[in-house]
């Protein structure tokens, strides 16, 4: 009976010492959607923040732009909230947006500060665009937000072309880390819609490459995160259901591909694509045109 | 007080009286009718209490049978009055005051016979009784609806009309020292666990207490883990479910002066069993056991549940849902653990009021309910809806286990505080908790969870759901050592 007490009172006093921490009530805060980073001289975060209606039942959200700046993003993320009355809430941002002027030591800044964050999900969607700021005022959310725009138009993409990005933060940064090239959707504005237009490609925290689609779909079959796509040959498309790419001892490549279409001059045609891109980004991606090998494999 | 045991009645009639008058000398409901056996110059003397007795079975089986007694010899005694005069089923002869005492107190009439040092006291109970009515809190839309009332012969002649077999076994005892309550354990010979029995008797034999007036009374003294929210020992005032429980080995207590009947052992599944699964289709019966058990748990867990993720854990709800918990939240003052303790309390505060209140206040108090907790403090920013929603559904589906209702407000309040301090951390270390707490507990040394631990099928026929009568063969191996076979006598 006294080990039951004094194991109720542990349990009891464990309950108390862990206080309030993390506690927050629903209404307490600013529900941020998209955070972005910009700068030359110095930083610049932009939050889109979603609200309630307040004092009217039954009104519709509203999605409003905040903007801070700082010396670091701490630094500015502190003085935008010097600016609002509540706290911010990340646990429902979906997507973070680097500014094209942020790149060397100060996107190696904003990837840091990132993972020190806690409030900030590890698996948040990073894109690129030319700036964070300009691209949430100027466009118009079709949905409550524009985070969530941005986060339904990345998965359409992802399911029409089948390139997977690997553009979430813990992908980014473990990257980054070992030093290997890294990339993020590119977005921009048109007809005040936000759209998904190629990719860029960074290595060292500098931009190496800029992919169209069709480049970002390619690259996609060389870094072997893809499930299949359509490429235009011109004539027609290639539908491909799946791709693997392989380094043999040799350091040659080997890309297999499944065609559902059976064509003969297909293999040829990928081929000189790849070599036109690797052509273009010879350098930054590390390949050889002369040692990549097309297996062509039909599919049903 | 003096019981008076030890003191026995002497030879002199009128000192007999006198006793008798000087004990009752401040009741003035006590008669005594002094008669003379037939033609003959001895006296009798009847003592009953007024209201106690059939006034007829006393004035006609008793005093009209002496009164007109004919040839009464000269050495008439307590003998012959008991073999050739007096017209009755159950008479006893004793020479106690105590014993005396006790059968008039209890409606019975004492003849007390001159010159002789013995009374006979006689079986004409005939207190008024609220007869048989269907128990308020136990209806059924279908089966049997007798329920037991407060006469404890009554209901034992119930239980034997539904288990008419010379292997049920009754035996009395009396507790309290001041109401002298006669008590009554009734069980199947055959089919008890004589240990429980041993037990339980032991356990009761021990109660010091001067009244007895209800069987919670024993309840709350015999039980095992007396602070725990769980019941160990059942109550019923149908006897149907006595006769099933008995016939599956356990032990049922009759308390005089009550209409409930306890039994033991009481197991966890039983909580969650209704009166009426046994006498509506299995299937039927399945589907209300499986949502008994579901609404426990959403009972306990909505509020806690809702107060955990709304302030801990919001990145796990949806962005729409969560936006519109915030817009309907914002403008309440209190945090979100007072306004669920608060609507606790308030539901708790209009089902009390509606048990007890008249009937024509109830419709009254329904609408003061509802427009005031729900539409009133909602607009006014007092409470918010969604704490609300969650509070009700609470209650509501805490409803479905009637016999779990004080289990159920308790570890709705513990789960919801441990949620508002640490999380679904804090939940599901209460949880846990309360767990291993029911886990622990015994029902007169038999596991509270027997049912559950070690599932099997044949274990599960009667848990989470019923099956059909026909797969129904053996009985619960909670009494280890009884007949398993429900349909021949063998082991």
């Amino acid at each position: 009976m006294k080990i039951k007490l004094i194991s109720l009172l542990c349990v009891v006093s464990l309950l108390m010492l862990c206080g309030c921490s993390g506690y927050r009530e629903a209404d307490n805060g600013y529900i941020v959607t998209a955070i972005g980073f910009d700068g030359n001289e110095d930083f610049k975060v932009s939050v889109e923040v979603v609200t309630a209606g307040g004092s009217e039942l039954r009104s519709e959200p509203k999605s409003e732009v905040i903007s801070g700046k700082g010396n670091s993003p701490m630094e500015a993320v502190f003085s935008l909230n010097s600016k609002i009355s509540k706290n911010l809430v990340f646990d429902h941002c979906t997507a973070l947006l680097i500014g094209k002027n942020l790149s060397g030591k100060k996107l190696e800044e904003v990837l840091k500060y990132g993972k020190e964050i806690k409030e900030l999900n590890f698996a948040i969607d990073m894109f690129m665009c030319e700036n964070a700021e300009d691209l949430l005022n100027e466009s118009e959310s079709v949905s409550v937000a524009r985070g969530f725009d941005i986060a339904a138009n990345l998965k359409e993409t992802k399911s029409e072309t089948g390139i997977d990005y690997q553009n979430k933060f813990y992908e980014i940064y473990m990257e980054y880390n070992a030093g290997k090239s890294y990339s993020f959707p590119y977005l921009k504005v048109k007809n005040e819609r936000i759209i998904i237009d190629g990719e860029s490609v960074f290595k060292e925290n500098k931009e190496k490459a800029h992919f169209t689609n069709e480049e970002a779909l390619l690259y996609s079959f060389i870094k072997n995160n893809n499930n299949g796509g359509k490429i235009f040959l011109g004539e027609e498309f290639a539908d491909i259901s799946h791709s693997h790419c392989s380094l043999n001892n040799g350091g040659e490549y080997t890309v297999n591909l499944s065609i559902k279409q059976k064509s003969k001059k297909f293999s040829k045609i990928f081929k000189k694509r790849v070599e036109k891109m690797l052509g273009k980004h010879k350098e930054e991606l590390n390949f050889s045109s002369d040692k990549i090998k097309l297996k062509e494999r039909d599919g049903i | 007080m003096n019981d008076y045991s030890g003191l026995l009645l002497s030879d002199n009639f009128q000192k007999n009286l006198d006793l008798f008058k000087e004990i009752f000398k401040k009741d003035d409901m006590l008669r005594v009718r002094i008669a003379n056996l037939g033609d003959s110059n001895k006296k009798l003397a009847f003592l009953f209490f007024d209201g106690m007795v059939n006034g007829s079975l006393v004035d006609e089986s008793l005093i009209r049978s002496c009164v007109t007694a004919v040839n009464v010899p000269e050495n008439a005694d307590i003998v012959y009055l008991s073999n050739r005069v007096l017209y009755s089923a159950e008479l006893a002869k004793t020479k106690k005051v105590s014993d005396i005492l006790a059968s008039i107190l209890n409606g019975d009439t004492a003849v007390i016979f001159e010159n002789s040092c013995e009374a006979l006291t006689v079986n004409t109970k005939g207190w008024r009784t609220r007869g048989i009515e269907e128990p308020t809190d136990e209806r059924v839309l279908q089966g049997p609806r007798e329920g037991f009332d407060e006469a404890a012969i009554l209901n034992l002649a119930m239980i034997r009309r539904k288990l008419q077999t010379p292997d049920l076994c009754i035996e009395s005892a009396k507790l309290g020292r001041r109401t002298k309550t006669a008590i009554y354990y009734v069980y199947l010979e055959s089919l008890v666990n004589r240990k429980c029995l041993r037990e339980i008797k032991k356990r009761i034999e021990t109660i010091d207490i001067d009244g007895i007036l209800d069987s919670n009374y024993i309840s709350e003294f015999v039980r095992d883990s007396k602070h725990s929210l769980f019941k160990t020992i059942g109550s019923t005032e149908r006897p149907d479910i006595i006769a099933a429980r008995l016939l599956e080995g356990r032990i049922a207590i009759v308390v005089d002066g009550t209409p409930v009947v306890i039994t033991v052992p009481y197991l966890f599944s039983e909580n969650f069993q209704s009166d009426e699964d046994y006498y509506l289709n299995y299937m039927v019966a399945s589907v209300g056991r499986a949502l008994r058990y579901i609404c426990f748990f959403l009972s306990i867990s909505i509020p806690a549940i809702f107060i955990a993720l709304t302030t801990f854990h919001i990145q796990l709800l949806p962005t729409a849902f969560m936006l519109t918990v915030s817009e309907l939240r914002s403008g309440v003052p209190f945090p979100s653990i007072i306004e669920c303790l608060s609507l606790v309390l308030i539901f708790e505060i209009l089902k009390e009021t509606g048990l007890r209140n008249p009937q024509s206040l109830g419709a009254a108090l329904s609408i003061v309910g509802g427009l005031v907790v729900g539409q009133t403090a909602v607009e006014a920013r007092i409470m918010s809806a969604p704490m609300l929603i969650a509070v009700s559904l609470s209650e509501v589906t805490g409803l479905m286990t009637p016999r779990l209702k004080g289990a159920v407000f308790y570890m709705r309040i513990l789960l919801a505080i441990a949620s508002s301090l640490m999380g679904l951390y804090g939940y599901m270390i209460v949880v846990s908790l309360f767990a291993v707490s029911v886990l622990d507990i015994k029902s007169v040394g038999i596991d509270y969870t027997s049912s559950l631990k070690n599932p099997s099928f044949q274990r599960m026929k009667d848990t989470f759901f019923r099956t059909s009568w026909r797969s129904m063969i053996k009985r619960p191996d909670f009494n280890h050592n009884i007949i398993r076979n429900r349909r021949k006598y063998e082991n």
